[in-house]
């Protein structure tokens, strides 16, 4: 088991054999696209894997703005449409740009690439990596419930420790 | 909680709730002004020409390793203004402790009460409710005049009698307090699900 988080569904547990799968989908996109970073995440924010050049960005930062943006778009459908239909955002910079699809309601797909790269090939290729990823997705909702046997009074005692002294350095 | 045994990361994201104007962004402000930088991301914000926050504030804290597990703490506020609440509903989404950050002045008491009511509407939304999501209050701005008591303040706002936190957050007072008080909530309900 490596990843595991909550959602309204149901918690999901991402096997190794799983999160290679991911990884490697990642590789192939991020490698055919000759894009600059390819991000699986999910909804609410949080990176779960990517591939690519991440020096210049803090990858947890800008994931989080990138799924807040996606749901803001969401809202503009719903205020049009009444429901949240937008299954793709693009956005377009100078230098890089950014496109943006959902994978099995709960992920989401980041692709950030140059202007060499054409919006219509990202999308192919992107979608082609959705629906594989959508394919290992749908068979791992898990109803189990797993045990955090780390997360003991020992551990919270020396992250009160770690916590005080972050705080006391500045 | 996300745990990402490849990482060995655990990651908890921690939210910021109340009103509008009542210092949710002053404590994710204050908590980026004294943390290590080495610990700490910049603090993103989305805001309005007026200084209000549109979509959220972001601030991400890393630890060093326990027992080969990095601590990592994801803090979001929500935007206090009733026209952004898709805003609000979307930062609720997997949150694992909220800190219901009320304005303690008496003349504040309805939009904290609203507030309140707002939040538990956002998590129902994601089938969750303050009854089974650990949560606790932060009574700011104690060094105003015209403030409500303690008591006052629990009566309405506190009936399920989750912990407390006195603060004024523009000088720090009470905003680490809240934040460790707010990290050892989210630890006891993993450790509780354990048995």
């Amino acid at each position: 088991m490596v990843l595991e988080e909550q959602f309204s569904g149901g918690r999901m547990v991402f096997s190794e054999n799983t999160y290679q799968k991911i990884s490697r989908i990642l590789f192939e996109l991020n490698t055919r696209l000759k894009s600059t970073v390819c991000i699986f995440a999910d909804m609410n924010g949080y990176a779960i894997d990517y591939n690519g050049d991440t020096k210049n960005m803090n990858i947890n930062s800008f994931t989080a703005v990138a799924a807040g943006n996606f749901s803001a778009s969401n809202e503009m459908s719903r205020h049009i449409s009444g429901e949240a239909n937008f299954q793709h955002v693009f956005l377009e910079g100078t230098e890089k740009n950014v496109y943006m699809c959902s994978v099995s309601e709960d992920y989401l797909m980041i692709v950030v690439f140059g202007r060499s790269v054409s919006i219509g090939f990202v999308r192919l290729l992107t979608h082609h990596a959705v629906a594989k990823l959508s394919q290992y997705l749908d068979g791992l909702r898990a109803s189990s419930r797993q045990v955090h046997h780390f997360l003991d009074a020992e551990f919270r005692n020396k992250l009160d420790i770690e916590l005080d002294r972050a705080f006391r350095l500045f | 909680m996300h745990i990402d045994w490849k990482k060995q990361e655990i990651v908890f994201k921690i939210v910021y709730f109340g009103p509008g104007l009542g210092g949710k962004t002053t404590n994710l402000e204050y908590i980026h002004s004294k943390i290590n930088p080495a610990l700490r991301s910049e603090l993103i914000s989305f805001k309005t020409k007026q200084d209000r926050t549109l979509y959220f504030d972001f601030l991400e804290i890393g630890l060093a390793p326990i027992n080969g597990k990095k601590p990592r703490f994801h803090l979001y506020t929500i935007p206090g203004q009733a026209q952004y609440g898709f805003g609000r509903k979307l930062v609720i989404g997997g949150v694992d402790v909220i800190v219901f950050v009320a304005d303690s002045q008496k003349a504040r008491m309805k939009e904290n009460v609203d507030s309140l009511y707002d939040l538990e509407e956002k998590l129902r939304l994601h089938h969750r409710s303050l009854a089974n999501t650990p949560w606790l209050m932060q009574y700011n701005k104690r060094d105003l005049p015209h403030i409500a008591g303690i008591d006052a303040l629990q009566d309405r706002l506190n009936s399920m009698r989750v912990p407390f936190i006195e603060a004024v957050a523009t000088e720090g007072i009470g905003v680490f307090d809240t934040l460790k008080q707010a990290i050892r909530l989210a630890l006891l309900q993993t450790d509780q699900k354990k048995s």
